[in-house]
Formats: structure tokens, C-alpha cells, sequence
């Protein structure tokens, strides 16, 4: 027999998480149009509308994500299983893959990020405080580092990315621990339970009347410090420091996720699964 | 070589026992046809050996190896499911490329003349076929996969009377030039009777027999006549002889009788029991389990 190679397999995982690509220039196309209507509209109504548009466009990109991160968790198991490869190497492959297409596109966010700093002459900021509400909260939680941009796009198509990345993580992770059903529930219920916790301390915040805001800020320089950056460049704006962070959170996010599927795959009882 | 190894095999799922203390060898280069009636745990024994699912208790192992979590045994075996693993939006020709790059003596130009000699169109997603196209997708895949173990898990669902004689054809052809070991769960025996070297019977969970075909047909016969000559000869056999089956038809008797025959045979038809009339024997709840 000849050896067996799982670079097939990656290659797989990656040619099926590329379809997510898709997702980003048509966020991007939306996003330009309520961006379009926004700037034309002064009254504080249509800037709700505005708003409320945002959330719901965000919210959909976040669903979308959690379905990429599930359905392609449940995709690739059962492939992995049917070529007879068992659910550690699945989860690592899977994991890799994920990673791979979360930097490739990375690359995809800052060019559309480029395009909507060119197209809308760096008043893309507005749209940042539109925006805001539990889907920032959403994206913070998805993408941690990505709340010290000003450039929304980046943020939301960095966080679809990790969100889709974390769900199908997760879901790797619990399967290899819990039967399936446990895994999904766990996949679903610890992403709102964490959502809840923090919207909990955020709540907490505004009731102490520390600007949420403000602390966010904080704690987002205090990962740039810890990460050897100087956060106040970066939230300049600088494309291609901000290209470093996420290439640097990602590695970070892999690695760990990889160690972690690992542990998780290891000590995986036989007989608990499925 | 690729030996698989199984002891004392069990599967509960909650309260239901799917598999008891069933404990085999499957040998190298061999074609094996799993039979059981519905239910009897067919599918879930395949699904353990496969590495699909996990035994409540018991060892599988593959060259001495255990199968659970072990990519190089998983690498050996390869089961053409029942049910569609993979993902249905993918092209027929890119499952044959996704299998092929996890076994590396897939013959992907064996797998395309018999797509062509098919007829099945490789550029089609999968859930696009019909069910018979499915099926034939899955046959394709597995006898081209080039791996030493290859289950069957209903390999014949959906599919009409000439496809079904072109995958027995090509399991021998296959066979013939490039030996492994196949385990076929079919519930078509009569048809995989002439290629089936040995048989596994499931009966309620449990392994009743595994046995050379040839063995079990040689295992009992049928005899047949008026119900009055077939009595008198069932009154002469000696207590070693065990009756299966009994039917009656007008004043005709037919009697499957797991023994040799004996005495005087006058006027009666004896038959060899083929390998379906000992599988419905042996696996009938109202089967007699002892001399009328």
C-alpha cells in the first residue's frame, strides 16, 4: 500500500470553506448601499432605519457564520469518516483549514476595507457608531481584536470568518468529547451563554456609568500592549499594522485551537461518541 | 495483509442491545456476504468496523492493531454506506477525488470506465442523481477506493435487475484482478449466492453462524413429496437430523431438514438447501428448532 497523505483532505476542507468568500463582497455591497443612504439622509429617523438595517444585516452575517462553522463541521466529519480518517486528525485538519482560509480572507477584508475607505473618502466611521449595540458585542466576542479598528467591513468580515472559524472549532472540540447532539447544543448554548455574561458586565457598566466604549478601548490596547504593538497607531487606521495584528491573533487562535482540538481528541473516551 | 479481528463485540444504544458478544475473524482476500434480517445488526456491526461508531464493549482490531482512533487500520478499510456521507452538493467526479486523495491506490481510471460503462454522468452533484445513480456513485467509489478491506452496506438499493448483475459482475472482476477482502450486507441472497465465499448470519443482535458457503449448503437439504411418504421418511431419520422448516401445500409436503439425508428416499425429491432457504431457516422466530 501506498502512504497516505491528509494534505487532500485539507485541501478539501478548504476548497469547501472557500464558498464562505462569497459572503463578504455581497456584505460589502449592502453595506454600501445603506452607507449611501445614510450620508444622503440627515433626519434622525432615517438614521435609525440605518441603524437598524446594520444590526439586521450583521446579525444575518453572524447566523450565516454560526451555519458555515456547524454544517461544515458536520460536513467534514462525516467525509473525513467515509475516507477513513479518524475524528483527531478531522478536528486538526479542520482546524488548520480554518485558519488557512481565516488569513486568506484576511486579505479579502483588507481590500474591501481599502475599497470602502476609497469610496466613501474615510467617513466610513460614521458607520462604525451605527453599528453599534449587541452586534458589536457580537463581533468583539467573534473576532476579539477587531473593536481597535474604525473600519466596520473589517470588522464584520474579520468576525464572520472567526465566528464561522470558533463554531466549527467548538464543534470539532465537543465532538470529540461529547456524542453529537451534547456537541451541538454545547456549540450553540456556550456562544449565548458567553453573550449573556457579557452583555451582563456591559449592562453593569453603563449602570456604574463607565462608558463601555471607553473600556473596550482599554482592554483592546491592553492586548495590543501585551501583543508589543502601540495600539494608538492602529486605531489610526494603518492597514497594513492592522494586516500584522490579524495575522498574529490568527496564528495565536490556530495554534491554540490546535493544541486544544489535540487535547480534546486525546482524551476522548470511546463509547461516549456518537 | 489485512486481518480484522473482532471479540466479543457489544453495542447497546440505551436499553436495545444492537450487537451481543459477537466475536469473528474476517480474513484476507475473501468475499463475505453479512445476512441478517431487518434490524438484526448488520449495519451497526459495518459502522464498528469502519470505525464509524464505538462498541459499548469488546476489540476491534485491524493487523493486530486496534481500529479506534488509528488512522493507519482506518486506512484499510473502506465502507460504502448505505446512506450518503458525503456532502450532496459536491460533483460525482470531486467524491472520486476526495477519496481518492485519502487512498492512495485508488484507481480513478478504473472509476471512470465504470462511471462510462454506467452511464453515470461524473460532472452531476450527487444529490442531483436519482437514487439508483446514487447508489451506482457509491458502488464506483468503493471498487475503485483500492483499499484491502471494503464493506457493503446495501450495495444494491435502488438499483433495477441489469445494474445490479453489472455490480455482481464487477465485484468478481474486481476481485479476480485486484484480491481484497469485501463484506457485502445484502438482503438479495439468492443473487450474491454465487459469489459469496463465506457467510455471516446476525440473528437478534447475535453471530449464529460463519461459515464457508458451501459448507452451509451442504449443511441440510429439502425434501419434498405427498405429505404421507414425507412423514414416513421424517419417522425414520435418527435424532441428529433437525428440522427447519415445514410447509404443506394441497397434500404436498416440503420439509428443509439440517442433517444429511437417510433411509429410504423413494419417491421423494431431495434438494440441496440453497443459501437463502438456510438463512430464512435459520433466521425465522417460528423456525422449529428441533425434530417434528
Amino acid at each position: 500500500m501506498k502512504k497516505r497523505s491528509y494534505m487532500g483532505m485539507l485541501r478539501y476542507c478548504i476548497y469547501q470553506l472557500s464558498k464562505a468568500w462569497i459572503f463578504l463582497p455581497i456584505y460589502f455591497l449592502v453595506n454600501q448601499i445603506i452607507t449611501y443612504i445614510v450620508l444622503r439622509t440627515n433626519s434622525e429617523m432615517g438614521l435609525e432605519a440605518s441603524m437598524l438595517a446594520f444590526v439586521g444585516i450583521d446579525a444575518l452575517a453572524v447566523f450565516v457564520s454560526a451555519m458555515i462553522g456547524l454544517t461544515k463541521g458536520f460536513e467534514f466529519y462525516n467525509t473525513a469518516a467515509a475516507c477513513g480518517i479518524s475524528r483527531k486528525t478531522s478536528a486538526l485538519t479542520q482546524i488548520t483549514a480554518y485558519g488557512i482560509t481565516a488569513f486568506v480572507m484576511m486579505g479579502e477584508c483588507m481590500l474591501l476595507a481599502w475599497l470602502y475607505e476609497l469610496i466613501n473618502e474615510g467617513r466610513s466611521i460614521l458607520l462604525i457608531d451605527l453599528a453599534y449595540g449587541p452586534v458589536w458585542n457580537i463581533a468583539m466576542w467573534g473576532t476579539m481584536p477587531a473593536f481597535i479598528f474604525n473600519i466596520q467591513i473589517f470588522i464584520v468580515g474579520s468576525f464572520m470568518i472567526w465566528a464561522a472559524a470558533l463554531f466549527g472549532f467548538m464543534f470539532c472540540s465537543l465532538y470529540s468529547l461529547f456524542p453529537r447532539k451534547v456537541a451541538v447544543y454545547l456549540s450553540i448554548g456556550l456562544p449565548v451563554a458567553v453573550l449573556a455574561i457579557w452583555g451582563g458586565i456591559c449592562a453593569n457598566w453603563e449602570m456604574h456609568g463607565i462608558d463601555t466604549d471607553q473600556k473596550l478601548s482599554e482592554i483592546g490596547n491592553a492586548i495590543m500592549k501585551i501583543l508589543g504593538m502601540r495600539a494608538n497607531e492602529i486605531i489610526g487606521g494603518n492597514i497594513f499594522q492592522g494586516c500584522v495584528v490579524f495575522i498574529i491573533i490568527g496564528i495565536i487562535a490556530s495554534v491554540l485551537g490546535i493544541i486544544f482540538s489535540r487535547r480534546a481528541s486525546v482524551s476522548a473516551e470511546p463509547g461516549i461518541t456518537i | 495483509m489485512s486481518e480484522i479481528k473482532v471479540q466479543n463485540l457489544c453495542k447497546r444504544f440505551g436499553k436495545n442491545s444492537a450487537l451481543t458478544d459477537v466475536s469473528l475473524t474476517l480474513r484476507e482476500n475473501c468475499i463475505y456476504g453479512l445476512l441478517g434480517r431487518n434490524g438484526a445488526g448488520k449495519s451497526t456491526l459495518l459502522n464498528i468496523l469502519s470505525g464509524r461508531m464505538f462498541p459499548t464493549s469488546g476489540d476491534v482490531t485491524v493487523d493486530g492493531e486496534p481500529l479506534t482512533g488509528n488512522d493507519s487500520a482506518l486506512g484499510k478499510i473502506f465502507m460504502m454506506d448505505e446512506q450518503l456521507v458525503f456532502i450532496p452538493g459536491l460533483k460525482v467526479k470531486k467524491m472520486f477525488e476526495v477519496t481518492a486523495d485519502c487512498y492512495p491506490d485508488y484507481d480513478m481510471e478504473y472509476a471512470m470506465k465504470l462511471a462510462a460503462d454506467y452511464g453515470l454522468d461524473c460532472k452531476k452533484r450527487i444529490h442531483k442523481l436519482s437514487t439508483g445513480y446514487k447508489t451506482i456513485a457509491k458502488i464506483i467509489n468503493a471498487l475503485a477506493c483500492g483499499a484491502p478491506v471494503v464493506f457493503f452496506d446495501e450495495p444494491v438499493l435502488g438499483l433495477d435487475a441489469n445494474h445490479r448483475d453489472m455490480f455482481y459482475r464487477n465485484v468478481i472482476e474486481r476481485y479476480t484482478e485486484h484480491p481484497a477482502t469485501y463484506v457485502i450486507s445484502t438482503h438479495l441472497i439468492e443473487e450474491a449466492s454465487s459469489f459469496i465465499e463465506r457467510a455471516i448470519v446476525i440473528k437478534e443482535s447475535r453471530l449464529i453462524m460463519e461459515e464457508e458457503t458451501e459448507v452451509i449448503r451442504g449443511m441440510g437439504y429439502t425434501v419434498s413429496g405427498k405429505a404421507g411418504d414425507v412423514d414416513s421418511y421424517l419417522s425414520s431419520l435418527d435424532g441428529s437430523s433437525v428440522i427447519l422448516r415445514t410447509e404443506v401445500i394441497g397434500g404436498l409436503k416440503t420439509v428443509s431438514i439440517k442433517g444429511q439425508p437417510a433411509g429410504n428416499t423413494q419417491g421423494l425429491e431431495i434438494t440441496p438447501l440453497s443459501l437463502q432457504n438456510m438463512f430464512v431457516c435459520l433466521t425465522n422466530d417460528d423456525s422449529n428448532s428441533g425434530k417434528e
